[in-house]
């Protein structure tokens, strides 16, 4: 990389590691809170209602706002035993490709899922034990595929200025990690 | 098109995403939505999408996933195991490749309190393997017990692929978990006995250290030293067995009985707990949207009846059961050689456990079953994660070596799912005598 180019690496390492701790924080919460529900149960019997649907709102949060900075560390899943047999350029190519049909499917997905947001606030959705509005837990959807298509869209970006020649091989928009 | 013509030209798409690099995950999204527009077209289609991304992200007993990961997490980052390794090594000191045997023990036991066959081998195999090139043990004797052992860690519960297979299948957790137990203290006792075998007969591979002597003080010692670790299973395992707890439930025991060990042994800092949730949130993403997207595509498979055509056809061959089964199996191995395995298990369970199930299989037997296949894929390359993880902990292990030493315990592997096959009580006997949870 010269001393031009706008170093991404640092910025969305930051966004990347900051996520990753809140949602690590929210796993904490999340044992804590269901420990509490146990304990409280078993011996002053006492269970705890509202930790079921909370923490299963929680899983949604942790779960879809934790794609992000999952995908931009390498952590999805991805096949190459076939573009492995790739040259370097061809692989580029094909990255390309597959970073924008991830995309269009992620922009389809964010917009169907927050319209089922939209309706669930629009019909007063409640929870099935206390009540909790589902649209707020329902948004957590939406806005974690936001970020992941984020982490795509500046992959992609990337990808598209080393094929232009506009950055170096070495700063390639891939996550740091190989994937499978 | 036909039902079974769009079956095909989806399961042809989704191969050939699979193949082009785009995520596991994506790919079976797009498939699903794009079936689900085939079929229910644009308006009813994608009105499914957001209400099964929804119901799948929020169930419940998805919760024990991210806390299984998070208790490995701080198991393995506050180095808890360790102890466990130099009490079993002393106890099994006797036997002819006592420390590789102790690896398995060491794995074992690990593995129930911890979900995950990668934190097992890992926790173990930093202090096994530096332990067994001191003292001169072949290194394909070392690695292959090494990557072995830590595949126990997802048959002894808790188990991270059974509550996926158990949330997906709608089968009980807790009896998953009650089942893999025999298995798992049977196939412990198959690679030991292994082990004990090979260096009986060469004793040049786990060479003996003259004069070396453990005292019976020295054992007892090393019991005191392990015992929180087994005070961690009842918490995990005696508690979900006694009907206490849900498996969730459990998970979250495990969790804060773990930091508080970690905090204990004054191991319990940022940088352990940063780490954790390092570890916790990529698995956890990941294969939480693999699941998410493969309902998506499990609702296609559903509608196009998929399941019932493929045990139709099954039915129409004519063929016994057990060679259905075994052909299933066979198909499985070879996929095992190529692919991830749990993203190829939640590909596949849409068609498999009703064909299985349909042809009389017992779903917990099943499942177990699934799991063992899964720890075969960890060791096999080259996509084995086991393998991989050996090779960063053994600094001057190759691959090859690596998987040499664990071709054997493969071979093992395929053996008990023979016997599994032939006495499934193995796995379901224990699971019948549970207490029903809360």
């Amino acid at each position: 990389m010269n001393e031009n180019e706008f170093s991404w690496r640092s910025p969305l390492e930051r966004l990347s590691e900051a996520i990753t701790l809140v949602t690590g924080a929210t796993v904490l919460v999340t044992t804590l809170l269901i420990t509490f529900d146990v304990l409280m149960r078993y011996f002053l019997n006492q269970p705890q209602l509202f930790v079921d649907e909370l923490t299963s709102f929680f899983l949604v949060g942790i779960i879809f706002v934790g794609t992000g900075p999952t995908f931009y560390r390498g952590g999805h899943i991805r096949v190459d035993l076939v573009t492995n047999c790739l040259g370097p350029k061809n692989q580029r190519r094909l990255r390309i490709i597959t970073l924008a049909v991830g995309l269009v499917l992620l922009g389809i997905i964010i917009r169907e899922t927050f319209i089922s947001t939209l309706a669930a606030s629009r019909m007063g959705r409640m929870s099935a034990v206390m009540l909790y509005p589902i649209w707020i837990a329902m948004l957590w959807v939406p806005i974690g595929l936001t970020l992941m298509a984020f982490f795509m869209g500046v992959s992609f970006y990337r990808e598209w200025r080393v094929k232009k020649g506009k950055e170096s091989e070495g700063s390639s928009g891939e996550p740091p990690r190989s994937s499978r | 098109m036909s039902d079974t013509v769009l079956g095909v030209v989806l399961i042809g798409l989704l191969f050939f995403l699979l193949s082009i690099g785009l995520e596991v995950a994506l790919s079976l999204g797009l498939v699903g939505i794009l079936g689900l527009l085939w079929l229910k077209g644009w308006t009813i289609g994608m009105g499914v999408i957001g209400s099964i991304c929804w119901s799948t992200a929020s169930n419940f007993n998805y919760v024990a996933l991210p806390l299984f990961i998070f208790m490995s997490a701080i198991l393995l980052h506050s180095g808890i195991g360790s102890s466990l390794y130099t009490a079993i090594a002393r106890w099994v000191h006797f036997l002819p490749g006592s420390l590789a045997i102790a690896s398995i023990f060491a794995c074992a036991i690990f593995g129930a309190v911890c979900g995950s066959s990668v934190a097992t081998a890992a926790t173990i195999g930093l202090i096994a393997i530096p332990e067994m090139e001191k003292r001169g043990y072949q290194r394909e004797l070392m690695y292959g017990s090494m990557a072995a052992g830590g595949t126990l860690g997802i048959l002894i519960p808790p188990s991270i692929p059974m509550i996926v297979y158990g949330v997906m299948t709608e089968t009980s957790i807790g009896q998953l978990y009650v089942a893999g137990i025999i298995p798992g203290v049977i196939l412990s006792l198959l690679f030991s006995g292994y082990i004990v075998l090979r260096c009986f007969l060469r004793p040049e591979l786990a060479p003996r250290q003259e004069g070396e002597r453990i005292t019976w003080a020295e054992r007892f010692q090393s019991i005191v030293e392990a015992a929180p670790l087994v005070g961690l299973i009842f918490v995990v395992l005696g508690t979900m067995y006694l009907g206490v707890v849900t498996p969730t439930e459990a998970a979250a025991l495990g969790a804060s009985a773990s930091m508080v060990l970690a905090a204990a042994y004054r191991r319990l800092n940022w940088k352990c707990l940063a780490q954790a949730f390092r570890d916790t949130i990529g698995p956890t993403s990941m294969v939480m949207l693999i699941i998410i997207f493969a309902s998506i595509f499990s609702h296609v498979v559903a509608l196009i009846g998929a399941p019932k055509a493929i045990l139709q056809f099954i039915a129409e061959l004519g063929l016994p059961t057990w060679a259905v089964f075994f052909l299933i199996f066979l198909l499985l191995i070879v996929i095992a050689y190529a692919l991830e395995e749990l993203s190829v298990m939640i590909i596949l369970l849409p068609f498999l456990f009703p064909l299985v199930t349909g042809l009389g299989f017992d779903a917990v037997w099943f499942g177990i079953v699934l799991v063992i296949w899964l720890e075969m894929g960890f060791i096999t390359p080259p996509v084995g994660i086991n393998l991989f993880v050996i090779q960063g902990v053994a600094k001057g292990g190759t691959m090859a070596q690596i998987a040499l030493g664990a071709t054997p315990y493969v071979i093992m592997m395929i053996l008990f799912v023979m016997i599994l096959f032939l006495f499934p009580d193995l796995a379901l006997w224990l699971p019948s005598k549970m207490t029903p949870g809360p």
